[in-house]
């Protein structure tokens, strides 16, 4: 069918005219008058686009303003930066600054480390049936909501009936209160993460290396290379360029944190933030307590603009370096 | 050794083989399966708890062998008027309703932006890429859902993650694999676009609608913070919500008068597990499709997007 169907298909470029220098307005008006359907099946997500990405990209103006309910966005009063001022003069700016980097930071390392190093091991698992359950089973926590995650970490650390004070009360330990300090629970935060998104990411590199070409494999063999020797000189100069991707974007959230998440582990238990206060965990509380709306925007907004920042830049750095890895 | 078992990709048959080479294969296999049974384990644990006798759990803490079963959880669960049920059905509503809307609005957004002859895809295209890039933030957007008067409705759970720009770009990538002459020999044949996209797009991506599918049931099965930002009713909680409740309130709940006679003690620790257990139900019920499409999935996403 195809075949026969393309034939006329072949014609139709000879057919084109070149095109008479118009009018621009023209132009636009006979695109729409040819493509309308087109169009207006592309109209409601751009509605969409509008009123849900758009539209608060607007409502930053409140970031410069004295936000109150009564007298609106537009019609509160104008403060120009100095709700940017009290956010930089206030003891919390230096430390979720610094917390949601440092989180970040070690998020990506250990993120990139671990599923590429699973990856490696899974595509040297060659018994089919592990091989395929194994998989199968380490995905499965990627697809449960954060709030089942965070009653499996219950499952672990509550003080009464959690199976880390009995794994202690076996090794003759007297049980303790496991949400007591800060530093401990970056440690968990990491590991929960890893657990729930390690397995996933590992699809991305493997798929990768089953790409790489058997024959770079065979004649690395043959020169007396050993496994291991093979996927330093082979297979990881191969997947390159998805490894750095994957950093790329990674490094474009480095001033994200899911707020929501980190709520989930911790709770609203103040003597755990020292470390895991964020940037997204400290509006989370301020939009749940009292929000002071324009101090908030200011924070969100702060944000956004480092998180653009980064992104374009780590973009420009990767085109500069290494081309195949940009992403635009 | 048993030759079926051995995928001959990368270097499966090799006859000389080193020490090193033995060491690494021995370590890949416990790394594997260590990490494989790290993320089993605490599935296990937590279907056995549900089903454990609330005194057993009392006494000896979570046990992956209990010394007594009982099913007090889930007759709790699924007793008459239970807001562990009714959330159950806030779930079912929110997933169908925004499910469906969603995938419709994703696969013909994806579409326009798959057809190449379009003079103003490009412009398209970067409108939706740029809220990738940029966004106004939680609190613009939480004042933009409560002045819609969204809060404590099934809207407010349903219309804000209706499209994401991650989405259409995986279906966009389906989209990009019908060859362009399909499209052009069709259109020759005088179908208007509508009729391409309904009769030959769409029933040529089945598999790539089933993925995007997928992903968008599981994301509004699993979304828990738009209720947490705009629901406050209880009868509207969803599933994720109500689990995330009555991991620090159960008491709070109500009990049928019939429960309350005949039970005990509301046997709260395993009321707890057993949420967990009905909330991750559907997602090991759909696995099997999920796995079936999702790697082709994310390697087209992550690798093309």
């Amino acid at each position: 069918m195809g075949a026969a169907l393309s034939k006329p298909a072949k014609i139709k470029p000879a057919k084109i005219k070149p095109a008479k220098p118009k009018r621009r307005q023209n132009s636009f008006i006979k695109e729409m008058g040819t493509n309308w359907t087109l169009y207006l099946m592309a109209l409601p997500g751009i509605a969409f686009f509008f009123v849900f990405n758009y539209l608060p990209m607007g409502g930053i103006i409140m970031a410069f303003k004295d936000f109150n309910y009564r007298d609106g966005i537009w019609g509160s009063p104008f403060v120009g930066f100095s709700n940017f001022r009290l956010f930089f003069r206030s003891a919390a700016f230096p430390v979720v600054i610094y917390n949601t980097l440092f989180l970040n930071a070690l998020g990506i390392i250990i993120g990139i480390i671990i599923p590429l190093y699973l990856a490696l091991a899974l595509n040297e698992v060659r018994h089919r049936l592990i091989r395929r359950v194994s998989q199968s089973v380490m995905i499965f926590p990627n697809f449960i909501s954060a709030v089942a995650v965070s009653v499996i970490v219950y499952n672990i650390f509550s003080y009464k009936f959690g199976v880390a004070n009995q794994i202690r009360e076996l090794l003759g330990l007297a049980p303790r209160d496991w949400y007591t300090n800060s530093l401990e629970w970056v440690m968990y935060y990491l590991i929960v993460r890893t657990w729930k998104g390690a397995g996933y990411s590992s699809i991305i590199y493997l798929a990768a290396i089953t790409g790489v070409s058997p024959e770079l494999y065979e004649s690395a063999e043959i020169d007396g290379a050993n496994r291991v020797q093979q996927i330093w000189y082979i297979t990881l100069p191969s997947i390159k360029s998805i490894i750095i991707i994957l950093f790329i974007l990674s490094v474009g959230r480095i001033f994200t944190t899911d707020a929501g998440f980190i709520w989930l582990l911790i709770g609203d238990r103040t003597n755990l933030l020292q470390y895991m206060d964020t940037i997204d965990t400290y509006v989370f509380r301020m939009v749940r307590g009292s929000p002071h709306v324009g101090r908030t925007t200011a924070i969100g907004l702060l944000q956004s603009v480092s998180c653009l920042i980064t992104v374009l830049m780590a973009n420009l750095v990767t085109r500069k370096i290494y081309p195949e890895g940009a992403i635009f | 050794m048993n030759g079926i078992k051995y995928n001959a990709v990368n270097a499966g048959n090799r006859v000389n083989r080193s020490f090193s080479d033995y060491t690494w294969e021995f370590t890949s296999y416990t790394i594997v399966i260590f990490f494989a049974l790290i993320c089993l384990i605490p599935f296990v644990l937590v279907i056995i708890v549900s089903f454990t006798d609330e005194t057993m759990i009392l006494r000896y803490g979570y046990s992956l062998f209990p010394k007594k079963l009982s099913l007090d959880a889930y007759k709790f669960i699924f007793s008459r008027g239970s807001d562990i049920l009714n959330s159950y059905k806030v779930s079912i509503i929110v997933t169908s309703v925004g499910s469906v809307m969603s995938l419709l609005m994703v696969c013909m957004f994806a579409y326009v932006l798959s057809r190449k002859t379009l003079k103003y895809r490009n412009v398209i295209s970067f409108y939706m890429f740029f809220t990738m890039l940029f966004s106004g933030g939680l609190v613009p957007f939480f004042v933009l859902v409560t002045s819609l008067g969204l809060r404590n409705t099934y809207w407010a759970m349903i219309l804000p993650s209706l499209m994401n720009a991650w989405n259409v770009y995986l279906m966009r990538n389906f989209f990009n694999t019908i060859p362009e002459t399909i499209f052009e020999s069709v259109k020759i044949d005088g179908a208007g676009e509508m009729t391409i996209f309904v009769r030959f797009a769409l029933p040529l991506s089945l598999p790539g609608i089933a993925t995007v599918f997928l992903f968008i049931v599981v994301g509004y099965w699993n979304d828990w913070f738009s209720a947490i930002l705009f629901i406050s009713k209880a009868e509207l909680y969803p599933l994720q919500a109500m689990l995330r409740f009555i991991m620090s309130n159960l008491a709070q709940l109500n009990m049928s008068a019939q429960l309350m006679a005949t039970a005990r003690k509301l046997p709260e620790e395993s009321v707890k597990m057993a949420t967990m257990v009905i909330t991750i139900g559907p997602i090991i019920f759909v696995y099997p499709f999920l796995q079936k499409y999702f790697v082709q999935g994310i390697v087209i996403g992550a690798v093309k997007g």
